[in-house]
This record gives C-alpha cells, sequence and structure tokens, in this order.
C-alpha cells in the first residue's frame, strides 16, 4: 500500500493498456512522479524506436538498448528515478516445445544509486500505487539501481530463467 | 406427520463495522432487504418477519449479497474473496457456482441489467476488482486503475455499458466496456469514496465519500454534473463520512447516510435537501447504509438496527432493534407474551413472540456480557453481568425503554442465576460463592468450588448449584438462608445447566460431557430416566422443561436441540438437527407444551412446534 500520498494520473493506466492490450501500439512507457503525481513522460511506438530486424531474432537487443539510451538521457544520466514498463520479445528454448517466441511485459523500477535520497525513497513508496493501478499481477517487476541491473544479459537471463527449460 | 417444525425466526441484525460503509440490498420486487452477518445471509420481509430466509453456506464471515434482477439468482461474498451464486426460487437455494476473486474481504457486488455479467471489489492483495460472466466465470473485462481497495461498484442498467467504482485512494473509477476497460478516474473526492451508484436509467451517478461529499456525474462519459450541498454541513452534504447512498427507485430522489448520524433526502433533479431524518446522539446512532427499494426506504445504524423510514414525512416509522451479537441469554415473561434476550455485548431487547416486534431496555443493564437473565411476575428482570452485579430492572407500564435499574455488586464473577416465579428471591452462582437476593439484601455464602450454573426449586426451598467441579450440590434454601450441603451429584464433566421441573418434582442437569439427567428429586435424586441421555455430540448448554413437566429441551454446542420425553425416556429423543446453522444454541425456553423458542450464536430467535 503506497503511503507517500502520491497518485496516480489517469493517463498512466490508459496508455498502459495501449501497451499491453490490442494492436499494442507502444514499446516502452517511462513515467516519472511530478507535483504528487505519478504521469506519464513518455510513450515510445515501434515506428518512434526505429529498430529494423526481427525483436525475437536479437531478443530485442536493440530496441532495449535505445530503451536504456533513453532513460539516461531523462535521468541526466541516472541521477533521477523513473518507471517504466517495455514489451519485452525474445526467443528461449523450453523443454518439449523447442525454441518459442515469448512476449512479457517488465515493470522496471528505477532508482539508481546517484539519485537524491529523498527521491529514492519518494519512488519507493509509491512504487505500490502505480503498480496496483496498472494490475502488475501478472506482469514481472525488476528493480534497478545501477546502470549494469538494466543491461539487456541481464534481463534476458531473468527471464529466461523464470520461462526457460529448468 | 413430521416430528418437528420450524415455524418462525426473529432474524439478527446486519453486522456493521465503524468507519466503513455496510451494503444491504433488496430483492427487485422490494419486497424483502438482504443483509449479511456471521456466515449468513438474511433475506428478510420489510413488512413482517415470518418469511425470514436465511442462507448459511459460506465458511466463513459474508460481507454483502445482490439478488440478480432477474431475481433467480443471489451472489454472496466473504471475507475470504469468495463468491457463491445461489438459485433464490427454492428454499434449498441450490448453488450455481463458486468463484474464488482475490485473496481479501469482498466489498460490494453488482449485477448488470440483463443479469449475466457480475462485478466484484474489495480488498484483494494483487487486484481489488472483477468483472465476469456469472455462469461460467470467464472473464470479461479488467478493472486495474485504482492503487487502494475498492469499495464500491456499480453498472450502468443501460446501454453503453459501464462500470462504475469508488475507491480508497480518495478516486471514482469509470470503465467502459464489454469487455470493460479502464477510462478515467475522477478526484473529486479529498477522502476514501464509500459508495458509487448509478440511477435507474443510467443518465447520472452519485458518488459519496468520507469527506461528507456527494457528487453527481453524468452517466455515460461521467462529467461531473454538479454537488448535493446543505449549508448546515459547510456546504458539503454531511457534517460526517457519509456512508450510504440510494437512489428512488423512480431516480427522481437520493437518500444518503451519514456517521453524522443523520439520512437526508435529495431532490436529484435540483439537487435541493428535502428531508433530514435524525437520529439520536450516540455513536450507535450514526447510519452506515441505506437501501431504497420498491416498498421501503430502510437505513441502518451502527447499532445494526434496522430503521423503516417515511419519505414523505421524514420520520422513523419502525426500527427493528434485536441483536446483531451473538445471544447469550434467554428469559420468558412470566405472562408468555414476550421474551428478553442479552446478546454478548450487554444489550437486552424485549420481544413481542406474536409480532416479532423488538425494543431495546433502556437503559442498558450491564456494560458487559450478560450470563444470567430471569423474569418475575412483579414485573422485575433480574440479570447478571460480566460486571460482576446483579441488577433488578423495573419494567414499568411505560414500557423497556424506561426501566428503573438497582445494580448490586457480587463478591466474584457470577456464571448463572435463577430467581423465584414471584420475584421474591433470587439465587447467584458465582465463581466463589453463592449470593442470595432477597427483599432487596444480598446475603453472601463461599463456596469450596467454582460455580457455573444454579437452579432454584419452584418452591423455593431447594437450590442446586452446578460446578466447574463436575459436582451438583443442593442446598436448602429458607428465607434467604442457605443451609450445609445436604447432597452432592457426580458427573464426568463440568455443569453447564440446572432446571427443576415446573412442579419441582424432577431436576434436570447437562454437563460439558455431552450428558443430560433429569434426577428425581423425591427418589434422593435417581436418575428417572430408562437409559442414559446421550445424544448430543458436543457439550450441552442450555435446558428448559416444557410446562406440563413431561418433557425438556436442550440446546447444545452441536447445533442442535433435542426434546426428550420423560414418559418414553427409553426411546429416541426428537433431535432438531443444526437447528442454528453453523452456530451453538445458548438459550432454549418453552411458551407452551407444544412449542419451543430457541437462541443461537448467530444472533437468531427460532420458534419450533414439537408435536406431542
Amino acid at each position: 500500500m503506497s503511503t507517500s500520498g502520491v497518485m496516480v494520473h489517469p493517463d498512466v493506466q490508459s496508455t498502459f493498456q495501449k501497451l499491453s492490450e490490442g494492436r499494442k501500439e507502444f514499446r516502452y512507457i517511462i513515467f516519472k512522479i511530478e507535483e504528487r503525481e505519478v504521469i506519464v513522460e513518455t510513450a515510445v511506438t515501434p515506428e518512434d524506436l526505429g529498430v529494423t530486424g526481427d525483436d525475437y531474432d536479437d531478443s530485442s537487443k536493440a530496441a532495449f538498448e535505445k530503451f536504456v539510451e533513453d532513460v539516461k538521457t531523462r535521468t541526466d544520466n541516472l541521477t533521477d528515478c523513473r518507471y517504466a514498463v517495455f514489451d519485452f520479445k525474445f526467443t528461449c528454448s523450453r523443454v518439449g516445445a523447442g525454441t518459442s517466441k515469448m512476449d512479457k511485459i517488465v515493470f522496471l523500477q528505477i532508482c539508481p544509486d546517484g539519485a537524491s535520497i529523498k527521491k529514492k525513497m519518494v519512488y519507493a513508496s509509491s512504487a505500490s500505487a502505480i503498480k496496483a493501478s496498472l494490475g502488475t499481477g501478472k506482469i514481472l517487476q525488476f528493480q534497478v539501481s545501477d546502470e549494469s541491473e538494466m543491461s539487456h544479459k541481464e534481463l534476458l537471463n531473468k527471464l529466461s530463467e523464470k520461462y526457460g527449460d529448468h | 406427520m413430521a416430528e418437528y417444525q420450524h415455524v418462525s425466526t426473529f432474524p439478527s441484525l446486519p453486522k456493521t463495522n465503524r468507519g466503513l460503509p455496510l451494503v444491504i440490498s433488496s430483492t427487485p420486487s422490494g419486497d424483502k432487504i438482504v443483509y449479511c452477518n456471521g456466515n449468513s445471509v438474511y433475506i428478510v420481509p420489510s413488512d413482517n418477519l415470518t418469511g425470514t430466509d436465511i442462507y448459511t453456506e459460506h465458511p466463513v464471515a459474508t460481507t454483502v449479497a445482490k439478488y440478480s434482477p432477474s431475481g433467480f439468482y443471489c451472489a454472496s461474498g466473504d471475507q475470504n474473496g469468495n463468491i457463491r451464486i445461489w438459485d433464490t426460487t427454492q428454499t434449498t437455494h441450490i448453488l450455481k457456482a463458486t468463484y474464488p476473486i482475490f485473496s481479501g474481504p469482498v466489498r460490494d457486488i453488482a449485477w448488470n441489467d440483463d443479469s449475466k455479467r457480475l462485478a466484484v471489489v474489495g480488498e484483494g492483495k494483487e487486484r481489488f476488482g472483477h468483472v465476469f460472466l456469472f455462469d461460467t466465470g470467464t472473464s470479461n473485462g479488467n478493472l486495474s486503475g485504482q492503487s487502494r481497495a475498492m469499495s464500491s461498484v456499480d453498472f450502468k442498467p443501460t446501454r453503453p455499458y459501464r462500470i462504475i467504482s469508488g475507491s480508497e485512494d480518495n478516486t471514482v473509477a469509470l470503465f467502459e466496456g464489454p469487455p470493460f476497460k479502464f477510462k478515467t478516474t475522477f478526484h473529486e473526492h479529498s477522502r476514501f469514496v464509500n459508495v458509487t451508484r448509478y440511477n435507474n436509467d443510467g443518465s447520472l451517478f452519485a458518488s459519496a465519500g468520507a469527506d461528507g461529499k456527494v457528487v453527481l456525474f453524468e452517466g455515460t462519459e461521467g462529467t461531473k454534473v454538479g454537488e448535493l450541498a446543505d449549508d448546515a454541513a459547510k456546504g458539503a452534504a454531511h457534517g460526517g463520512s457519509v456512508f450510504g447512498l440510494s437512489w428512488s427507485p423512480d431516480g427522481s430522489k437520493i437518500a444518503t447516510a451519514s456517521g453524522d448520524k443523520t439520512v437526508k433526502i435529495w431532490n436529484a433533479a435540483d439537487r435541493s435537501l428535502l428531508k433530514t431524518i435524525t437520529f439520536g446522539t450516540a455513536i450507535e446512532d450514526q447510519q452506515v447504509s441505506v437501501q431504497w427499494s420498491k416498498q421501503a426506504l430502510v437505513s441502518v445504524s451502527l447499532s445494526g438496527f434496522v430503521n423503516f423510514l417515511n419519505v414523505e414525512l421524514g420520520t422513523v416509522e419502525t426500527i427493528r432493534q434485536g441483536h446483531n451479537k451473538p445471544i447469550v441469554a434467554l428469559a420468558l415473561s412470566q405472562d408468555k407474551q414476550h421474551i428478553f434476550t442479552s446478546d454478548f455485548e450487554g444489550h437486552t431487547t424485549r420481544w413481542e413472540l406474536a409480532t416479532g416486534k423488538s425494543q431495546r431496555v433502556k437503559p442498558t443493564l450491564h456494560k458487559s456480557q450478560i450470563v444470567g437473565l430471569a423474569h418475575a411476575s412483579n414485573g422485575n428482570l433480574y440479570s447478571v453481568g460480566w460486571d460482576d452485579t446483579i441488577n433488578v430492572a423495573t419494567i414499568g407500564a411505560d414500557g423497556v425503554e424506561s426501566a428503573k435499574v438497582n445494580p448490586t455488586k457480587l463478591p466474584s464473577q457470577p456464571l448463572g442465576l435463577a430467581a423465584a416465579k414471584d420475584g421474591s428471591v433470587a439465587v447467584v452462582a458465582c465463581y466463589q460463592h453463592i449470593a442470595v437476593q432477597s427483599g432487596g439484601n444480598i446475603s453472601v455464602t463461599g463456596i469450596p468450588y467454582h460455580g457455573a450454573a444454579i437452579a432454584l426449586s419452584p418452591d423455593n426451598t431447594i437450590v442446586a448449584v452446578g460446578g466447574q467441579d463436575s459436582k451438583v450440590h443442593i442446598y436448602k434454601l429458607s428465607g434467604s438462608q442457605l443451609s450445609a450441603e445436604i447432597k452432592t451429584l457426580n458427573h464426568s464433566g463440568a455443569i453447564t445447566a440446572l432446571s427443576f421441573s415446573p412442579n419441582g418434582e424432577y431436576l434436570a442437569v447437562t454437563d460439558s460431557a455431552r450428558k443430560v439427567v433429569p434426577y428425581s428429586v423425591a427418589k434422593d435424586y435417581v436418575s428417572a430416566s430408562d437409559k442414559e441421555w446421550t445424544f448430543h455430540t458436543a457439550k450441552v448448554n442450555c435446558v428448559s422443561w416444557s410446562p406440563n413437566g413431561k418433557r425438556l429441551a436442550t440446546g447444545s454446542l452441536d447445533t442442535s436441540i433435542i426434546v426428550w420425553n420423560l414418559e418414553k425416556s427409553g426411546e429416541h429423543p426428537i433431535i432438531i438437527k443444526g437447528a442454528h446453522a453453523m452456530s451453538p444454541v445458548n438459550g432454549v425456553v418453552w411458551i407452551n407444551d407444544t412449542t419451543i423458542i430457541s437462541a443461537g450464536q448467530d444472533a437468531n430467535i427460532k420458534h419450533w412446534n414439537v408435536p406431542l
């Protein structure tokens, strides 16, 4: 339960629906807290991203790296916090099913070590509010505190661990 | 012919929680109101008490129940987040389906107008709401979008369909569908939103919150139309949290119930205040729910009282003042027209047996649980409670609401009470003493065991005390003087209740080892039954003799009542299995030779006919 008193703007949920349902209009969304309210900072379509080639072949590597670059610019090289959701497309091998194409939405709570303590506190204590209103019961959640934790490889490992053959 | 018939029930009142809105509902025709208490759902006629139906199938406490608009099904939710949908047309209430929605209490349920979809909201861990098709359970959308527990939900009754919900994150959310998807939230309230309701044609909806505000919105897009405002409440609708809101069946008026102890009736068109109905000044008078059906406008007080309101006059017509906590003591008035019942919290109610009309005895007799209750022919009501007092209340001609009370301190905690029919003497079994009250004086005798129950013979000469030492101790009483113990009877478990037969011939004793024993007083206390009476499957709680002294009824922890016949003491007794479903029987009393009244932990009072 969020205790920071931060509200969630209605656009947060409606933009998220465009990413998660139907035509999947967006590839990723970045949220920020401004004036005690969680708002959509940017919502990026696959066209905006301009990635050519198949996402499943490189397991979204190119798209994810562009996303990380975007986060870094927006947080002034990781000195601010953000929430983000990313539509992660990847391939993994599963026992009896061979390789299969997967499509998972991940929620990232980005609180870099370089950010001010106050910001980290606000983002940490408001995380449950945004997660509850997105209805993230079924989507994967990650906490990120430095760039290495946000690397494509790290995330892909975690995802294949969860959905791959083990 | 059946061995017994269930005649009628005086139902318990709805369970209320301070600071939380209560949801009561009604049948589509409005002839019955529907509410929850304990593990049960109560379907109570609004004009009488004889047709009460009780559904007791939830394994845990129920929270809310709603009839489908078609009237064929009822959906009820419980503390664990389960929904049961059951048939309403038959008394067996066949289960149609049961769905786990989330892991937390269900707070509100809504059916859509074609009785196909159900929306459920509450305090889940991973989600706060769900919308699905009632017959298959297939999801029909997603109610995420609010960040705290959702407390209220409603369907727009006309196309295009919408769902509105109120949440503890102070927002009202609007969902479009089907399949239902989040559209937007409204930040009109500054505190928890307690209730959101559509009007009859879906053109408007209203939300009410803990900030005392009531806001009206356009039905499809949610544009704000205005607020209900009362100058007396500094521009808000109420001076306290608004817990209940209900539209009149024709959509022209709105009733709101509030923690400021009022129910207000508003004109929906020009948003003017029509009537303010003020209840008392006690915390118990807070109004936690209101339901406007086709036949009645009903509000519920925090005390659980169900108030029937007159819309035209703005007055309270009748109040049902029973109990919503376990009934622990039961006494029949000497004229056999009334019964007195006391609940776990020390409230005492007088019931008119013929009509079920109930009235609280005021002032409150004890501030804690009452353990013994007896009525004498001089109009005195004797009671003992855990506040360690015996109270003699004089109930005069001006009724039970102005009883003259006269509490006297007892030497140790009382556990049982018996009084003479004429009120000349009362005896109390205390934890370490026996107290005899006579003519306003109390004489106390210390005992070397712990008392548990007590009985006084009809001629006021013998006192039998049941002990927690599994023994019955018999004393002689002359005036207020207790003799030394003259006889001891051994049982294998703590004694729970004792009673002398009306002519004093027998002494019935029940114990926690499941036994019922009728001792013959004249024959030096030998058992008068041919066989052992061990038909109960758990502790026996209470015993009562029929007026002719031939039969006795016992109620037990095993939820059943057994009627024993001394003339056929070797035969199988009449067993009323599950007399109070899922609930121990705490009191039983005969009105005449064929009728029993029982009171249970479920706060219900039931009438049984047991033909000879």
